[in-house]
């Protein structure tokens, strides 16, 4: 090769080289939540970058909640994202706190999957000092395992059985107040030919919420809750068995009665928001896809009544606190005060409401009326019974969590390959070298 | 006096120069040492520490790897995961290699529309597997998909199956979809390998009357053997990092009951859905070990290969 085109190769290769380079920077200073401080005086906008997994309120965020604290707040922009599918959150979230990329604010997970970000969170004890306001079994989740609290609750979920009020109309049924009456219904729907109920067991996170939707009364809810978690019973106790057992009695009524673990979670939505199935045993993030896929649905809610031998004398209605709202702890300084005011203002019944009422989900924050009926009719109950949903607030703070054992335990009960009280046992020994934290 | 049959590097002559030679390799080194190796080499370094989220807080010396067979979960999901994976490389060769070999043979004999085939078998080859592991997923749903929902207008409703949802049938359905969309890569390279054989060899036996068939397993089969080799490593490396099509069958738990659950899905769960999140040094022990695994399995294969293609030159 002469010198000439030595020459060439090389200034070539220096150009892929700077270009490669340029690639891989921010072309947008703004654009990285952690980047320079603004330039100019102290009145200068701040835009604080918000990001969730929920990628179907990006609209409800960014339209109708925040541009209310932006007129109260003029100078703040907030800019709410989902970057990433939720199955994909976790892993974008823990990569951009640890580095530098990370959003100003983030909706973080509670309970376990809370643990593995606090190290990026600020704590919040004495930034928010509303939080005490908030009841004490929503505010665990948003702890870490060294009692400081990390997030402001965003919402609460509450399990319970939904169903199509039209067909229960139809073959003129009425919501079951003993379980007699439910499973009387669940045969007339048989006999006509109805699913009684969609559940998409081939999906297994939807199996622990089933079994406590079915069965919390039967163990005990709060009772059972208190013994196991202090270590007097396990999870091989005769009434844990006893509530198992009434999941896999359930198998007859559920769709596609000896093939249920090949039907998707997404597949049992469709089904029961068609009209295809008359109930469907679900969480109130379902209501707002309930409602997408078909909104003339006409719905209700009702919790499960307590079967025969239950240790609670009435139906329980299992929830959760799902996630809250978390400050980066590497945030830009001059941004820190605007979250700060921002995480406030998301810690008041003005913001709870519009949350609950464009998201329609219940808000954690005291204080929140809910205008929607099914919401209403939810949250009635919730209050009327309260329990926790055992297996996300006690028990994902270990590998393996507990939920993800009953999940494949519970097909394969469903499968003929397991039987209640196996898979009981494999609970109690999964989770027996877990060691929980105490708040 | 022996000499050498490799072929030596010689730096002057009408070719390149050494130096530009190298110029052109780095680029492709740089991208080499910056996405593969660094990250490769982190993932063992990270195998040896304990973590809390994304941040290292003590070392662990070989305890993330003792995990692996003394506690659970692995103790109950290491084994299975690696067995299917083993189930999708048998699955593979079967349905995907040996149809891929069969018709490409087809297409070798077929001129004019060979073009047009190789290309329609290679166009799933060219979907995201995730679009493909989910659209099966449709088409196999036993509610609203349309395959068992034709078995029954066609009278054959005995025959349809919750094809994904049995623990009998889903790895293989798995097995079936990968070869699906992948039958056109041996495809081909069988077709480019039959190009090279010589054609006087296949004419010579012809005309000693060897029929087709003869023709096919004593001189085409025979000579593909580099061909072959080639495909089946790849394949293995394929079948053993599986992971986009089980995860849109299956979700990232192996379902149901763990039947579709492979070697990738347990690293995935375990560095980013294990319970309080400080599990990225087991996870890494996992990617190690399925990295050496891989790689001795196939150094072992493509020193096998390279013993028999000699036997074959002799």
């Amino acid at each position: 090769m002469n010198r000439k085109k030595a020459t060439a190769v090389i200034a070539l290769l220096a150009a892929s080289a700077s270009i490669a380079l340029a690639g891989c920077s921010t072309s947008d200073p703004t654009a990285g939540s952690t980047g320079a401080a603004p330039s100019g005086s102290a009145a200068a906008p701040v835009t604080l970058t918000l990001w969730s997994w929920r990628t179907e309120d990006v609209s409800a965020y960014n339209d109708k909640i925040f541009p209310k604290f932006e007129a109260e707040n003029p100078g703040i922009k907030v800019d709410f994202q989902a970057p990433v599918v939720n199955t994909e959150y976790n892993q974008s979230l823990t990569t951009a706190l640890a580095g530098s990329d990370g959003p100003d604010i983030a909706m973080v997970r509670a309970y376990g999957g809370l643990q593995g970000w606090t190290r990026d969170l600020l704590p919040l004890d004495s930034v928010v000092p509303g939080l005490s306001k908030i009841p004490a079994a929503v505010l665990q989740g948003s702890k870490g395992v060294d009692g400081k609290i990390y997030s402001v609750p965003t919402f609460v979920q509450t399990l319970q059985m939904f169903y199509n009020k039209d067909i229960f109309a139809q073959l003129n049924l009425q919501v079951p107040k003993t379980w007699d009456d439910f499973i009387k219904v669940n045969d007339t729907l048989l006999a006509h030919k109805i699913t009684p109920m969609a559940l998409g067991a081939k999906d297994g996170w939807m199996l622990p919420i089933f079994a406590d939707i079915m069965g919390a009364a039967r163990y005990g809810g709060p009772a059972f809750e208190k013994a196991v978690t202090s270590g007097q019973k396990t999870f091989s106790d005769p009434d844990y068995v006893a509530s198992l057992q009434i999941v896999k009695d359930m198998q007859k009524y559920l769709n596609e009665t000896n093939n249920v673990t090949g039907v998707a979670y997404t597949d049992a939505q469709t089904e029961f928001s068609s009209g295809l199935a008359a109930m469907y045993p679900g969480g109130t993030f379902e209501l707002t896809t309930f409602k997408t896929q078909n909104p003339q649905i006409n719905l209700g809610t009702f919790p499960v009544p307590t079967p025969p031998g239950s240790v609670s004398s009435t139906p329980l209605v299992p929830a959760y606190a799902d996630g809250g709202w978390a400050i980066n702890a590497k945030i830009d300084p001059a941004k820190k005060a605007a979250a700060e005011k921002l995480i406030n203002w998301m810690d008041t019944p003005e913001f709870g409401q519009l949350a609950a009422d464009n998201v329609k989900m219940f808000s954690a924050v005291p204080g929140v009326t809910y205008s929607d009926p099914v919401l209403q009719q939810m949250w009635a109950d919730y209050q009327a019974a309260p329990a926790a949903y055992l297996m996300l607030v006690n028990y994902r703070y270990c590998n393996p969590t507990a939920d993800s054992i009953l999940a494949k335990d519970t097909q394969k009960m469903f499968l003929g390959q397991m039987t209640p009280q196996q898979v009981a046992d494999d609970v109690a020994n999964g989770v027996s070298t877990c060691t929980l934290p105490k708040f | 006096m022996k000499t050498s049959a490799r072929p030596r590097w010689r730096a002057t002559g009408p070719g390149p120069g050494l130096g530009a030679g190298m110029l052109f390799l780095l680029p492709a080194a740089a991208l080499f040492a910056v996405f593969i190796l660094v990250p490769l080499v982190q993932a063992i370094g990270y195998s040896f520490f304990t973590w809390q989220g994304a941040h290292r807080i003590g070392f662990a010396a070989l305890s993330n790897y003792t995990a692996l067979f003394t506690k659970r979960p692995y103790t109950d999901e290491v084994m299975p995961a690696l067995g299917h994976n083993l189930l999708l490389f048998a699955g593979a060769m079967v349905f995907q290699n040996s149809v891929g070999l069969v018709v490409a043979a087809l297409l070798h004999r077929f001129n004019r529309l060979r073009r047009m085939f190789q290309t329609l078998y290679t166009l799933p080859y060219l979907v995201s597997p995730i679009v493909i592991g989910y659209l099966w997923s449709l088409l196999l749903s036993p509610l609203f998909g349309p395959v068992n929902n034709l078995l029954k207008q066609v009278g054959l409703g005995d025959l349809a199956h919750p094809w994904l949802g049995d623990p009998k049938t889903a790895i293989w359905m798995i097995a079936l979809i990968t070869s699906w969309q992948w039958l056109g890569f041996p495809i081909l390279l069988f077709g480019a390998a039959m190009g090279g054989i010589a054609p006087e060899l296949d004419e010579a036996a012809s005309i000693d009357g060897a029929t087709g068939r003869q023709r096919f397993f004593h001189i085409t089969l025979p000579l593909l053997t580099p061909a072959i080799g080639t495909i089946a490593i790849l394949t293995f490396i394929g079948a053993m990092e599986s992971f986009p099509i089980p995860f849109a069958i299956g979700g990232s738990t192996g379902n149901p009951a763990g039947s579709t659950d492979v070697m990738s899905l347990l690293f995935y769960r375990t560095a980013f859905e294990s319970g309080s999140g400080g599990y990225i040094g087991v996870a890494s022990a996992i990617a190690t070990l399925l990295f050496l695994f891989i790689f001795g399995v196939a150094l072992v294969a493509r020193r096998l290969m390279d013993r028999v293609e000699r036997g074959l030159v002799r």
